[in-house]
C-alpha cells in the first residue's frame, strides 16, 4: 500500500508517535464494526432512487389542483402557439409577448407590472387587450407572473443548473412555444433541464407566499443595479444562452466564486499577501456569496502568516460572532488566543 | 435500474460504505449527519456510476465524491452540534462497554485534535494516517503535487503533536 517514499504511518508500532495518539488512530482505522450500515445505505438510496423515478412513471403524486394546472397550462401553450401564427401573419403582437418583461415599452404600453400592497395583494400583468377566446385563456395563464430579475438570480444561486429560468412549468411551455414562434421553430431553450413537479410546486408555493406577504419577498435591489438586471433579463429571455449564472458578480470581469477562492488557498501557502488580496477581491465581488465564511478564513490566514495579529484578532472574533457553529471556530477561537 | 448495474451498485456500497462512514466523520462531520451524508454519498455514486472511467481506483474515485459532498454540507447555514460520545447500549457487558467507552474517548480526542487542522491537511492526514493510502493516490484525489501532498501531511503532524501538547497542558488528555 505505501510507496518508498512515503513516512511511516503514526498508527505503525514503528514510529515514533504519541502513543496515546497512536492507539487512537489505530481506533479509528479499525472503523465502527456497523455491519448493518452496508444495508441501511443501500435501502435509503433505493428508496429515493424509487421516489424520485416515481414522478416519472408512477401515479402523479401532486394534487388534483396542480395536476388541472398543467392541464391549463399544456392547453395554454397550444393557445399560444396558436397566437403567435396568427401574429406571424397579421404583424400585431400576440398576448404573451406582451407579458414578457419589456423594459423600453413597459411604461408607455400599458403591460406593466403591478407591485403587491394592501390594495393589490396579487401582483399580476394587466391586460391590455380584452375580448374572448385565446387571449382570456392566455392571460389566464399568465396570473403566474413571470420572476422577478432577484427572483430568478436566486433561484441560480439555489440550484445553478437545474431550473429553468422561468419556475412555472406551464411558464416555460409558453416561453418555449414563444421561442419557437419568434426564432421560426428554432427551440433555443429545448435542451435546457425542465423541473420536477414537486420544485415547480414548490417554487409556485414559494412565490405565492412572497406574494402574499411582501415583508418576506426577496431582499430590495439596489436602484442603481435595477436598469442593468432589468436589460440582463430581457436580453436572457431573448438569448437565453446568454442568461447569467449563479455566480456572476457584481463585476463582469471577477472570476467565479469558487475559483477566486480556490487560487486565494493556493496562494495561502507561498504567498499570503496575494491571498489576502484575493479575499478582499472576493468581498468586492461576492459581498452575500456562497463562500463567505471560507473567504474570511483564508483572509484570518492571511493576516496571521502576515504577522498582522491585531487585524487578525479583530476579524477573528466578527468570524466567530458570525459563525459560532462553523468548523473552523475552535481553530479560531484558539488562534485569538495564542497571538500576542 | 438494469439487474447488473443493481448488484453492481449493491457490491459498491458493501464494500466502501464502512469507509466512506469512517472518511465523512473524520472530516468533521457530526452525529447523525454522517449516515445521511454516506447516503447522499451513495446516491451520487449510483447517478454517477455510468460515467465512471476506471482509470483511477474506485475508491479514490467514491472519496472525490465524498468530498464534494462535505463541502457541501459545510456549507449549509444550520449546522447541527451533536454529541460526540452516544448512548452505550444496556446489552454490553461491563468490559464491551469499557472497550467501546475507551474508543469513543480515543476518536472525541482525535477529533479535537483534526479541528487544528486546516481542511487541506486535514484531508491528507486522515487519508494517510487513518485510511491508510498512498500518497501517490491521495494527491490524486485532493487535487495537488504528491510534494504539495508530502507537504501537508508533515504540517498536519507538526500542528496535531503541538495540540496534543496544549490538550495535555490544559489537562485536556491524558
Amino acid at each position: 500500500m505505501s510507496e518508498e517514499r512515503d513516512p511511516v504511518r503514526w498508527a505503525d508500532a514503528a514510529s515514533d508517535c504519541d502513543p496515546l495518539l497512536r492507539r487512537a488512530l489505530g481506533n479509528a482505522r479499525a472503523g465502527l464494526g456497523d455491519s448493518g450500515l452496508p444495508e441501511r445505505v443501500e435501502q435509503a438510496v433505493r428508496r429515493r432512487l424509487a421516489a424520485e423515478s416515481g414522478h416519472v412513471h408512477g401515479p402523479d403524486p401532486r394534487p388534483a389542483v396542480t395536476r388541472s394546472w398543467t392541464w391549463i397550462g399544456a392547453g395554454g401553450a397550444a393557445v399560444i402557439a396558436l397566437a403567435g401564427a396568427v401574429w406571424l401573419t397579421q404583424g400585431s403582437q400576440p398576448t404573451v409577448m406582451r407579458a414578457l418583461p419589456q423594459p423600453a415599452a413597459a411604461g408607455a404600453a400599458g403591460t406593466t407590472r403591478e407591485q403587491p400592497g394592501p390594495s393589490n395583494p396579487e401582483p399580476r400583468l394587466a391586460p391590455q387587450r380584452t375580448g374572448s377566446g385565446p387571449h382570456l385563456e392566455a392571460d389566464h395563464r399568465l396570473r403566474a407572473p413571470p420572476p422577478s430579475a432577484v427572483e430568478r438570480q436566486q433561484d441560480r444561486v439555489d440550484t445553478p443548473r437545474a431550473r429553468p429560468t422561468l419556475q412555472s412549468p406551464h411558464a416555460l411551455r409558453a416561453d418555449d412555444a414563444v421561442a419557437r414562434v419568434d426564432r421560426g421553430g428554432s427551440n433555443m431553450r429545448g435542451q435546457r433541464p425542465r423541473p420536477s413537479a414537486a420544485d415547480s410546486d414548490r417554487a409556485l408555493a414559494a412565490r405565492a407566499r412572497r406574494n402574499r406577504d411582501p415583508a418576506s419577498a426577496a431582499p430590495p435591489r439596489p436602484a442603481d443595479d435595477a436598469p442593468r438586471n432589468h436589460a440582463r433579463d430581457s436580453a436572457a429571455l431573448d438569448h437565453p444562452r446568454h442568461a447569467p449564472r449563479a455566480s456572476i458578480p457584481r463585476q463582469g470581469s471577477a472570476p467565479p466564486e469558487l475559483q477566486l477562492l480556490s487560487d486565494a488557498q493556493r496562494a495561502l501557502r507561498t504567498t499570503p499577501g496575494r491571498a489576502l488580496e484575493l479575499a478582499e477581491q472576493h468581498a468586492h465581488a461576492y459581498p452575500h456569496g456562497r463562500f463567505v465564511e471560507e473567504r474570511e478564513e483564508i483572509a484570518i490566514s492571511a493576516l496571521l502568516a502576515l504577522g498582522e495579529h491585531a487585524a487578525a484578532s479583530t476579524r477573528i472574533r466578527t468570524f466567530l460572532t458570525a459563525y459560532p457553529d462553523s468548523l473552523a471556530a475552535p481553530r479560531m477561537a484558539h488562534q485569538l488566543e495564542a497571538s500576542p | 435500474m438494469r439487474a447488473g448495474s443493481s448488484d453492481a451498485f449493491s457490491a459498491i456500497v458493501r464494500e466502501h460504505s464502512q469507509y466512506v462512514f469512517r472518511v465523512l466523520r473524520a472530516l468533521g462531520v457530526r452525529g447523525a449527519d454522517v449516515e445521511d451524508l454516506c447516503q447522499e454519498t451513495f446516491l451520487v455514486v449510483h447517478r454517477k456510476l455510468p460515467s465512471y472511467e476506471p482509470r483511477a481506483a474506485l475508491r479514490s474515485w467514491i472519496y472525490g465524491i465524498a468530498l464534494r459532498v462535505v463541502s457541501d454540507y459545510r456549507k449549509r447555514a444550520h449546522r447541527k452540534r451533536e454529541a460526540l460520545v452516544e448512548r452505550l447500549p444496556e446489552q454490553l457487558t461491563a468490559a464491551q462497554q469499557h472497550n467501546l467507552l475507551e474508543q469513543q474517548e480515543d476518536w472525541e480526542l482525535l477529533d479535537t485534535l483534526l479541528h487544528a487542522l486546516g481542511e487541506e491537511q486535514r484531508q491528507v492526514f486522515v487519508l494517510y494516517e487513518i485510511e491508510g493510502l498512498p500518497m501517490r493516490e491521495i494527491a490524486e484525489i485532493v487535487g495537488c503535487p504528491l510534494q504539495t501532498a508530502y507537504s501537508r501531511l508533515q504540517v498536519a503532524r507538526k500542528h496535531i503533536a503541538e495540540q496534543l501538547l496544549r490538550l495535555r497542558a490544559a489537562g485536556g488528555a491524558p
